[in-house]
Parts: C-alpha cells; sequence; structure tokens
C-alpha cells in the first residue's frame, strides 16, 4: 500500500485540474474544489473512466471499475476535490476501496 | 440535416456523416442507431462515395442503457430488438462504400460493436475501448464477439471481454483493433480527409466493385471470391473497352 506524500497529492490534484481544463475548454484558474463536474463544467460520468485510466497507467495500479462504483455508490464524487481525493484513495488502497466504509 | 432515433444525417460532398446525437454518453436508446429504413434511403443512390460515424460531443458511444437492456423483460422482444439492431450493423457493413468509424472519448460495449462492424477505425490518441458487459452478468450481444476475434485474435479477445479490460488508443492501435490514431480534434477532420483520398476520382462503379471484392474475401471461399474478382475485372475492362477502344486494343 503506496503512502500518499504531499508531492503525490500535489501531482494528482495537477493532473485532475488540467484534465478537467483541457477537456471542459475552460481556465484552469477557474476550476477549484468545489467547482461541479457536470453541472458546472458541463462534463459527463464517463470523464472519470479516462482520468482513472491516466492514474491507472502513470502508477501502475491494478483495480476494476466495480470496486470503484461500489465505493461511489457509498461516496459520490460530483466536485473536483472529491475526484481528487478518490484518486488518491485508489492509488492508496487499490483494489480495496470497495473494502472502505 | 435529417434524424432517425438517435442518428443525424448530412452530406459533406461525396461523404455522408451519421452523428450519433444523444449526449453525453451517447447511449443506443432501445438498441437502435436508426431505423433502417432512414439508413437506407441515407445510404442510396450514386453519388455517395463515403460514409463517416461519429459521436456527438465527447465520446463516440458508450452502447446500451443498463435501464434500457433490463426493462424489456420479453425474451421475445429482446430477441426482436437485437435483431433489428443487427440489421442495421449488417446493413453498414455490406455497404459498398468505405464506412468509418471516427471515434472519440469513450466507446464501449454496443458502441465497440458498432465500430468493429465498419471498414475503418479512426480514433483520437485519448479514445478507451472496452466490452464492460461482464461486469453487469452480461456479455456483448451485438456480434462483439464473434467480431473481436478476426481483429485481435483469440487471446487478447478472451482477455478484453472476460476481465472487461479498458484499452487505450494506443494499445488499440497496437492490437489491431483500430487503424489510425490521431490527436483529438482532428479525427472527423481526418477522417473525411482519409475518404477523400480513397475516392477522390474514383468512380461508384469502381469503388463498389472494390468493396464488393474486398468484402467477399472474409464472407466467400477463396476460389468464390476469386471468380467473383475476376468477373469484376472483366466487366470493369470490357465497359472501358466500349469507351475508349484505342485502349481496349492497345491492353
Amino acid at each position: 500500500m503506496p503512502e500518499i506524500t504531499q508531492e503525490m497529492r500535489d501531482e494528482v490534484k495537477g493532473i485532475v485540474y488540467n484534465f478537467f481544463a483541457d477537456e471542459c475548454e475552460v481556465d484552469k484558474e477557474s476550476i477549484n474544489s468545489e467547482t461541479k463536474v457536470i453541472e458546472d463544467l458541463e462534463g459527463d460520468s464517463l470523464m472519470f473512466l479516462e482520468l482513472l485510466e491516466i492514474f491507472k497507467k502513470k502508477y501502475n495500479i491494478t483495480v476494476g471499475v466495480e470496486s470503484i462504483g461500489k465505493y461511489i455508490m457509498k461516496h459520490p464524487a460530483e466536485t473536483v476535490g472529491k475526484i481528487v481525493d478518490l484518486i488518491l484513495l485508489i492509488i492508496e488502497h487499490g483494489e480495496k476501496i470497495s473494502e472502505i466504509g | 440535416m435529417e434524424r432517425s432515433i438517435i442518428s443525424e444525417w448530412e452530406l459533406h460532398g461525396n461523404i455522408g456523416v451519421l452523428t450519433i446525437n444523444n449526449p453525453p454518453q451517447n447511449y443506443l436508446e432501445g438498441f437502435k442507431l436508426a431505423h433502417l429504413p432512414d439508413l437506407k434511403r441515407w445510404t442510396e443512390g450514386d453519388a455517395l462515395k463515403g460514409m463517416i460515424i461519429v459521436g456527438k460531443g465527447r465520446h463516440f458511444c458508450a452502447g446500451f442503457n443498463k435501464e434500457d437492456l433490463y426493462k424489456t423483460g420479453d425474451e421475445k422482444v429482446l430477441l426482436e430488438e437485437l435483431r433489428k439492431s443487427n440489421e442495421i450493423l449488417y446493413h453498414l457493413e455490406a455497404l459498398q462504400i468505405p464506412v468509418v468509424a471516427a471515434v472519440t472519448g469513450v466507446c464501449l460495449g454496443g458502441g465497440l460493436e458498432l465500430a468493429l462492424s465498419w471498414h475503418i477505425r479512426v480514433c483520437s490518441d485519448k479514445a478507451l475501448f472496452s466490452f464492460p458487459e461482464t461486469g453487469i452478468g452480461i456479455i456483448p450481444g451485438l456480434n462483439g464477439t464473434v467480431r473481436l476475434p478476426g481483429k485481435i485474435g483469440l487471446c487478447r479477445s478472451l482477455e478484453m471481454v472476460l476481465a472487461g479490460n479498458v484499452i487505450h488508443a494506443d494499445e488499440a492501435m497496437a492490437l489491431g483493433l483500430v487503424d489510425y490514431v490521431v490527436p483529438s480534434k482532428e479525427v472527423l477532420e481526418f477522417s473525411l480527409r482519409l475518404l477523400d483520398r480513397m475516392t477522390t476520382g474514383r468512380s461508384t462503379n469502381i469503388i463498389r466493385s472494390i468493396m464488393k471484392s474486398i468484402n467477399n474475401s472474409s464472407k466467400l471461399s477463396f476460389n468464390a471470391a476469386t471468380e467473383e474478382e475476376t468477373g469484376l475485372f472483366a466487366g470493369l475492362v470490357l465497359a472501358r473497352t466500349k469507351v475508349m477502344p484505342e485502349n481496349g486494343k492497345s491492353g
């Protein structure tokens, strides 16, 4: 289980913010942790799948969409900040994310 | 621009562009892309030399909507719906013009089955492909397991469908799942240029003969396909001999 460092947090946040700025064609400065992906950025649920694949490749993570789905059912991630937190949890726990209460 | 179910149709010169317009996920509605009679009408006639299918917005198509899938309930109705969907795929696959799937964003399940049934697949460098059906206890239902091995081989097909792996554009290219990978914003333009390069200066007769012969290579035995090609070749030679007798004599 990798330890999440501040450097990692900053890197994940940077990648997530850049992704949404690029894909939703908005200024990165206009995004903050409270920005809602669907309402504010006109994004969609499939964008998380795209983001997840970026991080799976980058951190060599093995995790099934079903495991993440189980966690998201209990903890919806609607804002950019919550998505950053979710990615960090996935990096930290991998497949075991579904066991988090 | 004309519309049928979730499809919109417009012409760019001799190239038809069908847009799957059900954003953001571009789910198939009731398993279908368009009404078959509308598709037949759009794709008939000698003027059309190629066709591109693209998704509206960020994604190509996320396949079936899970809610649609389970609400049918009745086996006969479900089988009939799937039969109609297959008829659409067969119609587009059998068209005697090149059909390009121009894939951006996510291409999942039924969306990937659509893309597999057409002749050429162009995708963006960020495109993702997957058959997620096993994750919800079903299997691909629009020829996905039948067409996939012909593109990426038996072993990788088993892995992709059973594990529900997500395949990136670069891996899709290496596997032979797609034919071209281009930057995200250039997918439609590249596809138009590709078809333009293939068909400009080529008569409808030539395009149809080539499409027919190439389609025969996977549908008929080698001997039958060769016989058909010989017939097509002879027909074109004789047609040119009649138009240009001097060329005919000089061979």
